[in-house]
């Protein structure tokens, strides 16, 4: 790790290169802005140009980088003076002031010339002052004028409305009188909004300056800047792990609440390590207290009457109108109206108008929950933050589930891979005990413990799998070299293992050496063709070797192939495999049914052949095929997985549940086999059964560090829908609430009442049921922080059904709150819904 | 060429203005000039280039004003100027430093005039003007830039005097031009001091000209260097710079400004793109082309009598598609109880003219003088069916 100064409230203190490394966004702009200085320095033309955005929204970087850029130009080096100003100059009420600060800043910038020119005719001034000002205004002009001769006067200024504010009416009159007069200005400035000095007829510079809003930073610039951040900190863990899903997810947990402020990531970023952008809480609280003279310097840049609506917004969630807004700080109407339109264009609210009504609400839902914790009201920033986190690794998690390899965790397809390979039993008692701890922390990702473990294995005895088990451990923590003599080791043991193969693919995959992945992919399917995991990381693979080289997926030389020798089995299952991989189902069956052709008998092609329908959606046939392949290998362990989860696309609840048995019956221990089998036995009405089922589930699976909690939306939706008594659902609610809460994971049950939220959006549920389903929930959640959100979701989803749309009731919510409903509301009933 | 909205072009980059200027020249050659136009109409590049590349027998000097705050700093405006080019000339303003040494009983140096000069601020720019005249080589002629506003600054009373010290200065010194432009049309600062008791017509004797649009090919040609110079990809540039040009009723601000945006935008820009831009404009909540203007300037201009007559005269305008007559629009005013004045409605349609919100076409009917702010009233006053 290195340390690199990175500025968060004065961007101009970095060097260029940390500027340079950290600039995301906004490179187009930037080389317009060169562009343009360039040409104002070496012709006629004079761009006025003004970066509008609000506060922290990297104004002065972007001001810093162009500066650096434009200095270092050779071409411009007799044509072009720079003066940046301060970003806060204080006290320039006059012209003549304002002159004196371009002063300033090139005695700065060209301390020689300077001294050699102007320094005595410029201290001399204040004397002058003292007889005449208007005299010394004049002087001052015109030593500006003859000090820049036939050279451009580039003036880099921050903040121009603060600086139009100080020079009023006759200032901003004499500047631009003196652009006008003279024409060798040209000007690159900052505000915050669009203000009345540039924007209206009335006033001397309107229309002169042409505005660049600069935008907030969309997600996958926020992941760019946090990246880059991380690189330039030498943190390559912390690189590595944003860029994986989980670490997406956590910073789309962020993104909800940053609005896009470039200050905000770049203090989140900080003190960010892995760790605590995968807990986020912590570092979370840390960057709101990191945060608190943002926003204090956000308040101090308004008026008295601004400040007074925003706290008043701050303490009152939810958009307001401006009547109320108006009653509330005792000002009138038209005040209120004047100052919320004025902080709009400043940034720091948005309205929304209903009919003739205007709601205003606060832009930045961070600066609410900031000034909450002012308050020493920390939890509802906690809960916000721990909902969103958990939110959005659900939002991966509802992807997951529409396929059931997707369904399993990195961790839990190492570990199983690890037993595959341990083949006999160990003769050492030492043996599973040290393969328990290494599970153990594997689970919680605690590699280092686990790497102890794996090398404990290796002393003692030294297998193929021990070895691999070493390399996952190193692979975790980014020692990819070892990790690969590891495998290498292991392959020297057992050269024909599938998972070691597939265990050194792995490697040379995250080292992004996609070429000699594939083929040891390649070697793990000539070893095990059954495997779907292996499948499934060779399409990783292969897509991202076509991306890295800008290639097309073809196929074209397994084709050639096949024109050679049409009946070659191994070709044609390669090609099947390879295009199920690339999701070209259709093409892929078709050569399923050519290798099927050749080899009735080929159970894993049968199998696979199972998948591709699946990937049509033919779930009926993908039955068949995994009925045949269970035919010709009865322990087929995958196939029956599979088949338990087409059985329940299938809603064939009964049947599934057999499937799912034989699974784990087979050593198919996958968590979410244990969840669905928990799901169809409460499908089944067997809620006593399924509960245990369920209590069995989280005792296994809810303890790591990425707890596996089941799909608790589609439990609480089918309870919904399936059960039309009031005090069925209290009492199985509560069941729920119990087993949740026993493995410390009920928050998970909130988030399972949000996500089912579409289910009671039907035309075809009742106002009555809904409301029903909503008091059950309070009457049983009340004495749990966890739900709060989650139940004050549910009880505005509640009302604006039963108000018929009235979205009033939406501006209620916390803007935060809103944005994670309002898609739920005109979701469209899910399957398996019954009409109720 | 790249697209500058509101900067400083460089007057050999200026497109459209020969023949105005040319026009602008012969009129000169007689007499001095109003050039009056609406705010960013392109009024100071105009200027700025006759200034550039004026013919050699003439002298420009070319002064923005709207800085002055008194009759004395303009005097030392002019004072300044001239002593600049008489310097060239090696002379100096005999006859004005002799008055000041005079009237202070000492040597006059430096920039600014002294305050014991103040009162004698008439004496002082005559004495200027007779140095100028007496000393000069070619035609000066003074461009004075946001004449309006210095005469706003310095109060009524002081704005008055000058105005007739100026004209009195025209007559006897028929060689002498003046070029008086402004922002705030320069009738409105007149009548502001008619309200006050002046009486005179202080600008009868210079003619009025109008900076407007261009014409419709130059500002295509306008739009077309702007798009390639700003690497612009179209699928057809004539017709892209044309679509440009008449969405914005041929104005270079507003031809700047869409260019700008559309490089801002990237991509491939269409005549969709162009217009979808344009209607962003005019009903952008951040009011960034301050179309506001329009509607407010009647009520800052048009008194409480007037007010009714100007808002409804433009309302009835914005939603016919063809122009109306006086007696057309008269007809539809007098349906409203507030509207019932002939001679009222008479002199607002006037205004409203001076104003750059209509025109007359030659067979007497009326009509918005641009189809961008027809369509930006029929808009936002809920006009629109």
């Amino acid at each position: 790790m290195t340390s690199t100064f990175i500025s968060r409230f004065t961007p101009s203190l970095m060097k260029q290169e940390t500027l340079e490394t950290i600039f995301v966004q906004r490179e187009t702009l930037a080389q317009h802005l060169v562009e343009v200085i360039s040409e104002s320095a070496l012709t006629a033309n004079k761009h006025f140009r003004l970066l509008v955005g609000m506060r922290g929204i990297g104004k002065t970087h972007l001001i810093a980088l162009i500066y650096h850029r434009v200095s270092k130009m050779e071409d411009l080096r007799d044509k072009l003076l720079i003066a940046w100003l301060a970003e806060e100059e204080w006290g320039v009420t006059s012209f003549l002031e304002f002159l004196r600060r371009i002063f300033w800043a090139l005695e700065k910038e060209y301390p020689e010339e300077y001294n050699a020119q102007l320094n005595q005719k410029v201290k001399e001034l204040e004397a002058i002052y003292q007889s005449s000002p208007d005299e010394a205004e004049h002087t001052a002009a015109a030593l500006l004028k003859d000090f820049v001769g036939k050279r451009t006067l580039l003036l880099l200024v921050e903040n121009l409305d603060d600086l139009f504010d100080g020079l009023g009416d006759i200032g901003q009159k004499q500047l631009r009188a003196y652009i006008h007069n003279y024409s060798f200005l040209t000007i690159l400035a900052t505000a915050q909004s669009l203000f009345d000095g540039v924007r209206l007829q009335d006033y001397p510079f309107y229309g002169t300056f042409n505005s660049h809003n600069l935008e907030k930073l969309k997600l996958d610039e926020a992941v760019d800047l946090l990246t880059k951040i991380a690189n330039l900190e030498g943190n390559s863990e912390l690189e590595s792990f944003i860029q994986t899903p989980t670490g997406r997810n956590r910073i789309k947990a962020v993104h909800h609440l940053a609005c896009g402020n470039h200050r905000i990531y770049v203090i989140f970023a900080e003190f960010l390590t892995r760790k605590k952008l995968d807990e986020l809480i912590e570092q979370f609280n840390r960057t709101v207290d990191e945060l608190t003279p943002y926003y204090q310097g956000r308040m101090a840049w308004l008026s008295q009457e601004e400040r007074k609506i925003v706290k008043f917004l701050c303490d009152r969630q939810g958009a307001i109108p401006i009547q109320e807004i108006a009653e509330s700080c005792l000002m009138e109407y038209k005040t209120a109206s004047s100052n919320l339109k004025d902080l709009e264009r400043k940034g720091y609210v948005i309205y929304e108008a209903i009919g003739d009504n205007y709601f205003y609400e606060l832009q930045d839902p961070l600066m609410r929950l900031c000034l909450e914790v002012k308050q020493k009201r920390t939890e509802p920033i906690c809960l916000c933050v721990d909902f969103l986190r958990k939110w959005y690794s659900r939002n991966e998690l509802e992807e997951q589930l529409k396929s059931p390899l997707n369904n399993i965790s990195e961790f839990e397809i190492v570990l199983a891979a690890l037993k595959k390979s341990e083949k006999n039993e160990p003769e050492d008692q030492r043996v599973p005990a040290l393969w328990k701890e290494y599970e153990t922390h594997i689970k919680k990702a605690d590699f280092d413990y686990a790497l102890k473990q794996g090398n404990k294995l290796l002393e003692i005895r030294g297998h193929a799998s021990d070895y691999l088990a070493v390399a996952f451990t190193k692979l975790f923590l980014g020692r990819y070299n070892e990790a690969l003599e590891c495998c290498d080791e292991a392959i020297k043991i057992e050269p024909n293992n599938s998972i070691v193969w597939w265990g050194r693919g792995k490697v040379f995959y995250e080292q992004e050496d996609y070429d000699k992945a594939l083929e040891s992919f390649d070697e793990a399917y000539n070893f095990d063709p059954r495997n779907l995991i292996i499948l499934f990381d060779w399409k990783c693979c292969y897509l991202k070797n076509k991306e890295k080289k800008g290639e097309n997926d073809d196929l074209e030389s397994l084709d050639r192939e096949i024109e050679g020798n049409p009946n070659n089995i191994e070709v044609w299952s390669t090609r099947a495999w390879r295009l199920s991989a690339l999701g070209k189902y259709k093409e892929a069956l078709e050569s399923y049914d050519k290798v099927i052709s050749l080899d009735p008998f080929d159970e894993s092609a049968w199998s696979n052949r199972g998948w591709v329908l699946c990937g049509l959606e033919r779930y009926d046939d993908a039955l068949a095929s995994y009925n045949k392949a269970l035919e010709l290998d009865l322990n087929y362990g995958w196939a029956w997985c599979q088949k338990g989860w087409v059985l329940e696309r299938l809603e064939k609840w009964n049947k599934a549940l057999e499937a799912y048995d034989k699974a784990i019956e087979l050593d198919e221990k996958y968590s979410w086999i244990f969840f669905h089998r928990a799901q169809a036995l409460l499908m089944l009405n067997h809620w006593d059964e399924g509960s245990v089922a369920l209590d069995d589930a989280l005792e296994r699976f809810a303890h790591s560090s990425e707890p596996n909690t089941g799909d608790t939306a589609g439990i609480i939706r089918n309870l919904f829908n399936d059960i039309h008594h009031t005090q069925m659902w209290r009492s199985r609610i509560s069941t729920l609430i119990e087993i949740y809460n026993k493995h410390q994971v009920v928050a998970e049950l909130g988030q399972g009442i949000v996500r089912s939220i579409p289910a009671l959006m039907s035309e075809m549920v009742s106002d009555k049921a809904a409301q029903t389903w909503l008091e059950v929930w309070q009457e049983l959640t009340s004495e749990y922080k966890e739900f709060q959100i989650p139940l004050r979701l549910l009880n505005t989803a509640v009302k604006y059904r039963v108000k018929k749309g009235d979205r009033r009731v939406l501006l209620e919510l916390a803007i935060e709150e809103r944005q994670l409903l309002e898609p739920l509301l005109g979701a469209i009933e899910p399957i398996n819904m019954k009409v109720k | 060429m790249r697209a500058n909205p509101g900067g400083q072009v460089a007057p050999s980059e200026v497109i459209g203005r020969d023949r105005l200027i040319e026009r602008l020249w012969d009129i000169l050659e007689r007499q001095s000039l109003v050039l009056s136009a609406e705010r960013r109409m392109g009024k100071t590049c105009v200027i700025k280039k006759m200034e550039a590349e004026a013919p050699a027998d003439k002298l420009p000097i070319y002064h923005d004003l709207e800085k002055v705050r008194s009759p004395l700093e303009f005097v030392e405006v002019v004072l300044q100027d001239v002593e600049e080019y008489l310097g060239g000339l090696k002379r100096t303003a005999k006859r004005t430093r002799d008055l000041l040494r005079q009237l202070g009983g000492a040597e006059f140096r430096g920039f600014k005039l002294p305050s014991f000069a103040a009162p004698h601020w008439k004496n002082v720019l005559t004495q200027t003007i007779e140095d100028l005249v007496e000393n000069k080589e070619r035609t000066v002629i003074f461009f004075w830039d946001e004449v309006p506003y210095m005469l706003g600054n310095i109060g009524d009373e002081a704005a008055m005097e000058v105005l007739d010290t100026l004209r009195s200065l025209r007559q006897m010194h028929p060689e002498i031009r003046m070029v008086f432009t402004g922002s705030i049309g320069l009738h409105h600062a007149i009548d502001s001091l008619r309200q006050a008791g002046y009486a005179n017509a202080p600008t009868n004797d210079m003619y009025i000209e109008d900076v407007s649009p261009l014409s419709s090919t130059d500002a295509t040609e306008l739009a077309r260097q702007l798009l390639e110079g700003e690497n612009i990809s179209t699928p057809d540039l004539q017709i892209t710079s044309a679509e440009i040009a008449q969405a914005v009723d041929n104005i270079p601000f507003y031809i700047h400004h869409i260019v700008s945006q559309l490089k801002s935008r990237g991509g491939v820009v269409s005549a969709a793109t162009v217009s979808e831009i344009v209607n962003g404009f005019l009903t952008d909540p951040l009011n960034r082309w301050d179309m506001v203007h329009y509607r407010r300037r009647i009520d800052t201009y048009y008194n409480d009598e007037k007010r009714p007559y100007a808002l409804d005269l433009l309302d009835i305008l914005a939603i016919t598609n063809q122009p109306l007559s006086f007696n057309e629009l008269f007809d539809s005013l007098k349906s409203q109880p507030t509207t019932q004045d002939r001679e009222i409605a008479l002199t607002v349609i006037t205004l409203l003219q001076r104003d750059y919100y209509i025109i007359q076409e030659t067979n007497g009917k009326f009509l918005f003088r641009y189809p961008l702010i027809k369509r930006y009233w029929e808009l936002s006053r809920g006009l629109t069916v």
